[in-house]
């Protein structure tokens, strides 16, 4: 006998007991194969200077996987990479030649797809969250965001990190949309940093949010300059916010993966594990640890669609280059604690077609 | 003319073609936290009138604490991650404009999923999974005992609360707050001093002594299933993937299982990742009461010990005397 999945009993969180769907795939979406057996942290799709559509998925059993997904929603599996510890974070160069991985094993590796070798390229006193490849045309680094504190910044070819920034704590997620990144840390610290000639720090700001940060995503505006980003929070919030409004009203918060309990009173909260934007209609997706993902139109600030719920919570999700694409990964991401982690449930990733769903809202 | 209301809260559907007049009151049209299509009782922060009325006169921070109890009452209601600081944020809403306290409240630290995911796992690994587990009980404990205050707001940490977020210098010690952060140093964010975990700075290793020990009837009770006598032959195992059934398998090269290292730094060779294991408790939880009667000795001496003997565990709960 295993420990609860969810049915019945009460978790230290609460007595929200949710009936598990039947169901693994309730979207009807295409299953990407060989999915990792352990939780899946992270998913890529490769850039736009690659025609084809590759997949990058980094797992807790230490693996970075790769799919090549053709114009039929078919995963073919191409390679797989082993790092010495669960791997948090994957990112590709610009040139989609090469694939990033850090973890729990402290390092950062760069993976070379051509040749399949790979070389450390990183390495921090605790587990790198974060890691991003930054292109300026000056110079081209890799970014890692650890539990150490510190934000470094990496030439390949060194073996020191060109530039360490001290943060004020634990990196929790980052993103990058050049010449802007944006580091949010434990505590509810937001950074923003400009990243041209050398990086620097830019900007604090408050978090409109009152509980631990969980992911950050950056948005463009019309011109394709960054100009803000969406924060979600373990408290099923998520933030808009600019980075330099022209209207205080500009930024806003709204509340997304809620249901209804079996107590009606109080909604159930799940946390947002992940947020990103689609790359053509610049409206945004959200996934949840309650199972499901949600597309949103900030300028209208509507709501496109909930999807159907999950056998697991969604761990992470990602775009392809052209946004036809929406992949999501269903795992356990351990917002119940150990109890509810069951080996033996499958975990997947599903594809979702997704560009006439995301078209944004016209604005009434 | 008639001022439209709607407009000033925000929510006026005739727009441009209302009859009625739309300017901003003196304020400024304060409605920044708009929901989407939702209901406006559903706004973040506190209603339209009380928000008007706080920036109008000197801030009545006492009036807007049942913000604190909401948020509160949410999420432990709402099951919602539990190892997570909070910001009242009241002070928004104060005319202070510097305020020395950090915005979160003292003793609450953040620590992430993937944290305590990774926690557990290096425990397995080194065979202390029950260190692991009694860890994250103490802690759970601290983080409910605080959030319960946060519900039931007495005197004195109303009090508290208001002058923390006035920027005034006030020590949570003599609040029920303050019962488990009177042993440590006031909240500083880089010494993490109520963590126990190995990831933290190494000094803080002790568990918490003066802990409160009065288990007050929790709303939402933390409940630890220790791991059970089958973790030696665990149902917890990472697969390989040459394990896999599907009809496409991986056709990758290996890379070679050393890479070369640019950089000397002392990584430490971490166990096959076949081997690493986190034990899965195999009793569901039961939820009945057993009385004394049903209980073996060897259960009730194991319930009354400080802590369970490995391989005498019990696999019933214990009896609500004993809890």
């Amino acid at each position: 006998m295993f420990g609860s999945t969810g049915f019945g009993g009460s978790s230290f969180m609460g007595s929200n007991v949710v009936t598990a769907p039947t169901n693994h795939n309730p979207m009807k979406d295409f299953e990407v194969v060989s999915p990792p057996d352990e939780s899946i942290s992270c998913l890529e799709f490769s850039p736009a200077s690659i025609p084809q559509n590759f997949l990058i998925a980094g797992s807790w059993d230490n693996h970075v996987r790769c799919w090549e997904i053709d114009q039929t929603g078919k995963s073919i599996p191409k390679s797989q990479e082993t790092m010495q510890g669960p791997v948090l974070d994957v990112a590709w160069s610009d040139d989609g030649s090469k694939v990033f991985m850090a973890g729990c094993d402290k390092m950062a590796k760069c993976w070379d797809l051509n040749s399949n070798q790979s070389i450390q390229v990183a390495a921090h006193d605790a587990p790198i969250k974060t890691c991003h490849w930054i292109k300026s045309h000056n110079y081209s680094c890799l970014m890692t965001g650890s539990w150490d504190k510190t934000l470094k910044f990496w030439d390949l070819r060194q073996q020191s990190p060109i530039l360490t920034i001290n943060l004020p704590e634990r990196c929790y997620c980052a993103d990058v949309e050049y010449p802007v990144a944006v580091v949010s840390t434990a505590s509810r610290h937001l950074i923003v940093y400009q990243l041209e000639n050398t990086p620097s720090e830019a900007k604090r700001i408050e978090s409109p949010l009152k509980y631990q940060h969980r992911c950050v995503s950056i948005f463009k505006d019309k011109k394709g300059m960054p100009t803000g980003f969406a924060l979600g929070s373990i408290e099923g919030r998520v933030a808009i916010q600019y980075i330099t409004p022209s209207n205080p009203k500009d930024n806003f918060t709204f509340k997304c993966h809620r249901s209804n309990g079996t107590n009606q009173q109080y909604q159930d909260i799940y946390a947002v594990n992940d947020i990103k934007f689609h790359p053509v209609h610049g409206t945004l997706a959200t996934a949840g640890s309650d199972g499901r993902f949600s597309f949103w139109d900030k300028d209208s600030r509507t709501k496109l669609k909930t999807s159907e719920q999950m056998e697991q919570s969604i761990t992470a999700c990602c775009f392809n280059r052209d946004g036809q694409i929406f992949a999501y990964a269903v795992s356990y991401d351990w917002s119940k604690g150990h109890e509810f982690n069951n080996p033996q449930k499958k975990n997947y990733i599903f594809l979702h077609s997704c560009y006439e769903e995301m078209k944004p809202r016209q604005k009434s | 003319m008639v001022v439209c209301k709607f407009f000033l809260e925000g929510r006026c559907r005739f727009g441009v073609n209302c009859k009625n007049e739309h300017t901003q009151s003196r304020i400024g049209n304060t409605y920044q936290q708009q929901s989407f299509n939702q209901p406006v009782r559903q706004q973040y922060f506190p209603q339209q009138q009380k928000l008007r009325e706080s920036q109008q006169q000197e801030t009545n921070l006492e009036s807007l604490l049942y913000v604190v109890k909401d948020d509160a009452t949410n999420s432990m209601q709402g099951g919602q991650w539990l190892f997570s600081c909070y910001a009242p944020l009241l002070r928004k809403f104060s005319k202070i404009s510097y305020n020395k306290n950090e915005e979160n409240l003292p003793n609450l630290i953040d620590y992430s999923p993937e944290e305590l995911k990774w926690e557990a796992m290096q425990s397995s690994m080194n065979g202390k999974f029950h260190d692991y587990t009694d860890k994250l009980q103490k802690l759970s404990q601290n983080y409910q005992t605080i959030q319960r205050a946060l519900q039931n707001l007495d005197q004195a940490t109303s009090n508290y609360i208001v002058r923390y977020e006035r920027g005034e210098t006030v020590s949570p010690a003599g609040t029920s707050l303050g019962n488990i952060a009177s042993c440590f140093p006031a909240a500083n964010t880089t010494s993490n001093s109520l963590s126990q975990f190995s990831f933290t700075l190494p000094h803080t290793q002790n568990p918490i002594q003066a802990l409160n020990q009065q288990q007050q009837a929790a709303v939402a009770p933390f409940k630890f299933q220790l791991p059970s006598q089958q973790s030696a032959g665990a149902s917890f195992s990472f697969h390989l993937p040459s394990q896999q059934t599907a009809a496409a398998s991986f056709s990758f090269k290996l890379s070679p299982q050393q890479p070369q290292s640019l950089i000397n730094t002392a990584v430490t060779n971490e166990p096959n990742a076949t081997t690493r294991q986190i034990p899965v408790s195999a009793v569901p939880h039961i939820t009945e009461n057993i009385s004394h009667h049903q209980l073996s000795q060897i259960d009730l001496e194991q319930f009354k010990a400080d802590k369970f003997s490995f391989g005498k565990i019990p696999r019933v709960p214990p009896p609500i005397e004993l809890r």
